[in-house]
């Protein structure tokens, strides 16, 4: 059970964020308080609302959470300070932060996000001492020898995925043929990240510090991670921390959750993993 | 912008409130969202359309249905029944906040169709202008391009994923499809259900138009309806970018100027 408040904070009150409470809000305030952001330019409630199930699931088991949009994305409106995209996220999550503390005395936080969400909890988790874990779906990737040898391998003898390239090349030449437009007005977000042993050395630092780490991998970015070990041969600084990291890679998800049983899995998987933290 | 939740106590649905210093006369435009398939691609767009008006001198609303974004209430809940008292709600909290004397709705996809027939007792406020954005005509037709979609996406999927779905709950792209909601939306037919009143109606559709055919049909039965296209794809029913904003740039501002521009008396 949960309930729910609307926040405006920041410089003019340009953030806004959902303040997810749960019933019991004296076990809440033992336990860290969770910040879920945007995914891309989708708005805070995130794909398919998995933002909103798993700040409700949360609450349900005593978690205070905020997912709130970053500026300029979702209903927050854009900063008209300067500055790199980094401090800025780095700020405004830490303004998110002050909130929390301010009304709920919470000064310990855990940090969720997918895709463009991991890039940002890896910007903030590594900044920001009052993260005590950080959960990233599809964060940073680094392909390995034993993914290419596996990615050669799979396109060789796997025949389902040669079917969908075979329809994806049909479908490719009956749209040019019918001069259809090509479906190309949907923003992509770029992803930038950091060289490999910028990235380690973070999460290094981060598991140092003691912040507890989980990693997830699904199927839609199998062109960069395609096995379940690639983690600790992307990374090996972390090995000697494997108690407090979990890496998994999950073959049946896909990148934006498409599928109830798929958002279930990660709900799942996460509400799990933060009784560790 | 101020963000509230209104609405009834047990089930608060999550409002934005966008106001202008000076508008007169005190005009404002309701938002209304499509389904929750489509509402997630059309958020974007919405915020963009919620500037131009705004810097027009218009209020603006918008708000998510009862189970969808920051509302109450688990996704798959809800129903075309629902989510128009949630209209009639959100009318109601626009007119007590913006103390506007005329209101005008605007409403993609299933949000328009909503729009179309959703009837508003607002007392002093006059509603001067209904403008459906490529409207659902047909709600069975609808969930019969919900259900290929979701085939498509099942067979265009690298994971066998009937390993994952559940036989006994339907789902359409991403979320579940409760009976309460599909049967809401079946039973949708603009061509025999009476549409609500106002000074103006008018459809706008993207090209190529979903519907076309049902879309002409209604208009050859309301004379009266305003038709205009504008020459800027959506893709409601194309596969690949279902899950990717729409950044519609000459449909938003075709629905400012349509919006704010007089035709007719009040506006």
């Amino acid at each position: 059970m949960s309930r729910e408040r609307v926040l405006q904070f920041g410089p003019s009150g340009r953030l806004i964020g959902i303040l997810c409470e749960p019933i019991d809000a004296t076990l809440g305030r033992s336990k860290p308080a969770v910040l879920l952001s945007n995914v891309g330019v989708s708005h805070r409630v995130g794909p398919f609302r998995l933002n909103v199930h798993l700040a409700r699931r949360l609450a349900a088991q005593g978690y205070y959470s905020l997912r709130f949009d970053f500026a300029g994305l979702g209903d927050s409106e854009a900063s008209p300070d300067g500055g790199s995209e980094t401090d800025r996220a780095i700020a405004e999550a830490s303004a998110a932060m002050d909130l929390i503390t301010v009304r709920t005395g919470i000064d310990r936080f855990v940090m969720m996000g997918l895709c463009s969400g991991a890039d940002k909890t890896h910007i903030v988790a590594t900044t920001d001492q009052r993260i005590v874990g950080a959960a990233f779906i599809d964060g940073y990737a680094f392909t390995t020898w034993r993914f290419n040898c596996r990615r050669l391998t799979l396109r060789l003898l796997e025949l389902k995925r040669i079917k969908v390239y075979i329809k994806h090349r049909w479908k490719d030449l009956q749209r040019r043929l019918l001069r259809l437009p090509k479906p190309s007005q949907a923003y992509e977000p770029t992803v930038i990240q950091p060289p490999r042993e910028q990235a380690e050395a973070d999460l290094l630092a981060m598991a140092q510090r003691g912040v507890k780490q989980l990693h997830l991998y699904t199927i839609s970015v199998d062109t960069v991670y395609n096995y379940a070990d690639q983690f600790w041969h992307m990374y090996p600084a972390l090995r000697p921390h494997r108690s407090s990291i979990i890496s998994e890679r999950y073959p049946q998800v896909d990148h934006t959750l498409s599928i109830v049983a798929m958002q279930k899995i990660i709900v799942e998987r996460l509400c799990t993993w933060i009784g560790l933290v | 912008m101020h963000a509230l939740y209104f609405g009834p106590s047990d089930a608060p649905l999550l409002g934005l409130y966008h106001p202008v210093a000076h508008a007169r006369p005190r005009r404002g435009v309701l938002l209304c969202y499509p389904g929750p398939e489509e509402a997630m691609r059309v958020h974007w767009a919405y915020r963009n359309l919620t500037q131009l008006l705004l810097n027009s001198g218009f209020h603006v609303f918008r708000f998510d249905y009862y189970g969808t974004g920051d509302s109450s209430g688990p996704s798959g809940e809800g129903g075309l029944h629902r989510w128009s008292r949630d209209i009639q709600l959100a009318a109601q909290e626009f007119c007590a906040l913006a103390a506007i004397d005329v209101m005008s709705l605007v409403g993609a996809r299933l949000g328009g169709s909503m729009v179309a027939t959703v009837q508003l007792d607002l007392s002093d406020v006059k509603v001067a202008h209904r403008l459906l954005w490529d409207p659902v005509i047909n709600g069975a037709d609808y969930l019969t391009q919900l259900e290929a979609l979701q085939h498509q996406r099942i067979a265009n999927s690298r994971y066998p994923l009937e390993r994952l779905l559940d036989p006994q709950a339907a789902e359409a792209l991403g979320y579940p499809l409760r009976p309460l909601v599909t049967s809401s939306i079946r039973q949708l037919d603009l061509l025999t259900q009476p549409l609500a009143t106002a000074q103006r109606i008018t459809v706008l559709t993207s090209t190529p138009s979903a519907n076309g055919g049902l879309i002409h049909q209604l208009l050859n039965k309301y004379r009266s309806i305003e038709y205009t296209t504008v020459d800027e794809p959506c893709h409601w029913s194309t596969q690949e970018v279902l899950e990717q904003a729409l950044l519609p740039t000459q449909i938003i501002r075709r629905i400012g100027d349509l919006v704010t521009q007089p035709s007719g008396d009040v506006l």
